[in-house]
């Protein structure tokens, strides 16, 4: 055996030790970078060679840069992090609502609509007091107009929403395209080389976690290290080919409800299938944009507002059904003038609705009395006053009743969802802590590394000294 | 378990975050010294609190109308009172008419009754904050009808008639009201006439008892050929008979009189005694709901501490986060 081997074992040891500083170095340097997973050349030893004397070393390779990602996590973590996005985004649209309702506060709809229903009891003993009638009216436009306003508010958010969603369509369907691009990077790489490119591996989970915030998702392994991905059985990366997702707006002929839904598309634009999202913020702002803040939801699910329609539209209902049969200060009769105290124009809603101008323009004219000329009877006064009282108002709950359940029911909506998102959030920490364990990199470790390597690189180099000296000799024998 | 970059500073920022954020809520809640800040915080308790404010809100308006029917019970009382001193001094005057040492000046004492009959109709036509006390449920003016020979819009009014043998001076007190009742929401499902009617205070809306005083005062006034009496005009056997049947008609409306305000005194008492029920319930409805939304300051205060206190190590240990690894001991 010569010494040339030697100065070979040497050249591999350099290289594999390099190599290995080189994976320090990059560790090292993404240490905080997102979605990295840390690398460590996994060391072999070379098949030895055959010698007089037996079998001898042949020096060190690096068979490959091992990675530590296993799948268990990227999945359970891209299914938690779904969830999470949901309830996050699920939570913040209820915050909008409780603030647009002004709860907890004290000039919230509940507290208006006691206090204008409280407003005929003063019209009971002073019915024909002009200032009394007058107040009433003023409590009146105030009901209606933050009526319009919460409604209209409730539908700026819904806009907002729809605008909310589009984004987060173009967001997805900018990640789909760019998971099927390095599905096709990673497959060429694999055939090329016959590894994985880590660092595609690695930013293309990063982006398959992001499509996950968005939509809920299931991934697949494909040929050549690619990976399908699915929502709800729909495939819409295979490889390196992909669909992308549309909004899709439908209205309801008869009732105008307008309701959303996302469905794939072929490259032409042609409508695949429907896509029926159960987790994710896409599903969030859709399920929020379709039910809770549609006021003509017909799913039968929570809608705050189309309570608030319904509320509004009982409301108007039942005062206007007892003032229509109430006389003003001068009516004669019977039959009475059929005045109502709310007018509207079209269907009966929160935007449609004012109050009677020409009850505005003469409070006398407000129907309260039940006696045509007994401008002291308060019969109507008295009915209106004791809706408060009247479990029959809707859905077998009175108004206050009917309202303060509203917000209850929206309260226990958004302490629902606080909890899950706490439960979630802890399970998502737990899994990514878990995963960082054997992913992420810890500078301590990466410091020994880079010692080690180092150490390992200086001793090779000694051998290539030692090996030159070597054969400086055995040149310089002849001479 | 292996301990990364990440495992170091994402809980701990996480944990950072919900430190700030249980302090930050017991800042809220002890600046604003309410207890619910956020809908989705307690919504039981809130829920609570919506139906205890609802309770405050609609027995505030109970008093409201308690008050005012007390006041208005009173005055009518006070009002009553007085007419019925006036009905006792037309009585007196009756009697005194029947003393024969009065008797000369029976023309005298009809003019005083006549000067009482205004009282009395000024007093009927009373009003309380703007409405008639009397007139049933027609309490402005606007809303009294006219009849032919009435010259105003005032529930009671004595009008002039043709005289006749039987009403020589052709006096008339009538009513142009109605007897309705003023009923005013005293609680939940409660509710109360708060007016007293023409007809609980006289014999009937035609006002036939009062219009006795009428009679009484023509009886004074005139003489059996309706011509008025003169100093030498005595009363004789048949009208000294006639003013005791007037006299004890006269009785009759003062005891009517006394009999409703023995009821309004006993809608007042009902009404102190619902005033005192609904104060205690309105009490308990604060109580209740201070319990419910007000801030327990001293637990908040306590809470606030422990929260600083949390923070502070909590910001000690992220500083020391920072501080070593094997790179600053590698030379």
């Amino acid at each position: 055996m010569g010494v040339s081997p030697s100065l070979e074992i040497a050249k591999k040891a350099l290289i594999a030790q390099r190599l290995g500083l080189d994976a320090t170095s990059g560790n090292i340097a993404n240490v905080n970078t997102p979605g990295y997973s840390r690398r460590v050349p996994n060391l072999t030893e070379g098949e030895p060679l055959p010698s007089r004397n037996g079998f001898v070393g042949n020096g060190v390779l690096v068979s490959k840069l091992r990675t530590f990602r296993e799948e268990f996590f990227d999945r359970q973590i891209r299914r938690s992090l779904s969830n999470l996005n949901t309830l996050e985004t699920d939570s913040s649209i209820i915050n909008r609502i409780a603030v647009i309702l002004g709860e907890p506060g004290e000039n919230s709809i509940t507290a208006i609509v006691g206090v204008f229903l409280n407003s005929f009891q003063d019209l009971t003993y002073k019915p024909t007091d002009l200032s009394l009638r007058q107040r009433t009216l003023t409590l009146a436009q105030t009901l209606v107009k933050r009526f319009k306003e919460t409604a209209s508010q409730l539908q700026d958010t819904r806009q907002q929403l729809l605008s909310d969603i589009n984004d987060n369509v173009k967001q997805a369907n900018k990640i789909i395209k760019e998971i099927a691009e390095l599905n096709y990077k990673i497959a060429s790489a694999t055939s090329k080389l016959k590894g994985d490119n880590q660092t595609l591996v690695d930013q293309r989970a990063l982006k398959i976690e992001e499509l996950s915030k968005l939509i809920d998702i299931n991934v697949t392994q494909g040929d050549f290290g690619t990976l399908n991905i699915f929502t709800n059985g729909i495939n819409l990366v295979t490889g390196s080919t992909y669909n992308q997702l549309k909004l899709k707006e439908s209205i309801d002929g008869t009732t105008g409800e307008r309701t959303l839904s996302l469905v794939k598309i072929d490259q032409n634009g042609r409508e695949l299938a429907t896509v029926n999202l159960q987790n994710g913020k896409l599903y969030s702002l859709i399920e929020h944009f379709n039910v809770t803040l549609d006021d003509k939801d017909s799913s039968n699910k929570f809608s705050v507002a189309k309570e608030l329609e319904v509320f509004f539209a009982t409301f108007v209902s039942k005062v206007n059904f007892f003032t229509q049969n109430g006389y003003g200060l001068d009516d004669t009769g019977p039959p009475p003038p059929g005045r109502s105290l709310f007018t509207y124009t079209g269907t009966l809603s929160t935007q449609t609705a004012e109050v009677n101008s020409t009850i505005l323009s003469d409070p006398g004219k407000m129907p309260i009395s039940g006696y045509a000329g007994e401008v002291g009877d308060s019969t109507i006064a008295r009915q209106i006053s004791e809706l408060s009282l009247d479990k029959s108002f809707l859905n077998n709950q009175t108004p206050d009743e009917f309202l303060t359940n509203l917000i209850g029911n929206i309260g226990n909506l958004g302490n629902q969802i606080s909890s899950l998102y706490t439960i979630s959030k802890t399970t998502n920490d737990q899994l990514l802590n878990q995963r960082e364990s054997l992913i992420g990199v810890n500078l301590d470790e990466e410091a020994i590394n880079l010692v080690k390597y180092q150490k390992a690189f200086e001793a090779a180099s000694r051998v290539v000294a030692t090996t030159n000296d070597i054969l400086a000799t055995v040149v310089n024998l002849g001479r | 378990m292996r301990v990364t970059q990440f495992s170091k500073y994402t809980p701990y920022l996480s944990q950072l975050e919900e430190i700030q954020s249980r302090k930050y809520l017991n800042e809220l809640r002890l600046s604003t010294g309410k207890n619910i800040v956020d809908i989705s915080d307690t919504p039981d308790l809130l829920v609570q609190s919506k139906r205890f404010e609802n309770q405050i809100k609609l027995h505030q308006q109970y008093l409201k109308n308690i008050e005012y029917s007390k006041n208005f019970v009173q005055h009518t009382s006070e009002t009553i009172e007085t007419i019925a001193n006036n009905i006792q001094k037309i009585r007196e005057i009756a009697i005194s008419a029947t003393q024969i040492g009065v008797a000369p000046d029976v023309s005298v004492l009809g003019k005083q009754i006549r000067g009482i009959i205004d009282d009395i109709v000024k007093n009927l036509n009373s009003d309380f904050d703007g409405q008639f006390v009397f007139a049933g449920n027609l309490l402005t003016p606007d809303s009294i009808n006219q009849p032919i020979g009435s010259t105003n819009t005032l529930p009671f009014e004595i009008i002039q008639e043709t005289p006749t043998a039987e009403n020589p001076s052709g006096l008339k007190i009538i009513f142009k009201g109605n007897t309705k009742k003023i009923i005013v929401n005293l609680g939940k499902f409660s509710s109360e006439a708060i007016n007293t009617t023409v007809d609980e205070m006289f014999a009937d809306s035609a006002l036939s008892d009062l219009n006795k005083i009428i009679d009484l005062y023509n009886l004074l006034l005139y003489n059996k050929d309706g011509n008025l009496r003169t100093e030498t005009d005595l009363l004789n056997s048949d009208d000294l008979s006639k003013l005791n049947d007037y006299q004890k008609e006269i009785g009759k409306i003062y005891d009517r009189l006394n009999r409703a305000n023995a009821h309004n005194g006993a809608l007042m008492d009902r009404l102190d005694a619902l005033k005192e029920q609904t104060n205690s319930l309105l009490t308990s409805f604060q109580g209740f709901r201070s319990q419910v939304t007000d801030t327990d300051f001293a637990a908040a205060t306590i809470q606030l501490n422990k929260d600083q206190t949390t923070l502070q190590f909590a910001l000690q240990v992220g500083a020391r986060l920072t501080n070593t690894t094997l790179f600053d001991f590698l030379r």
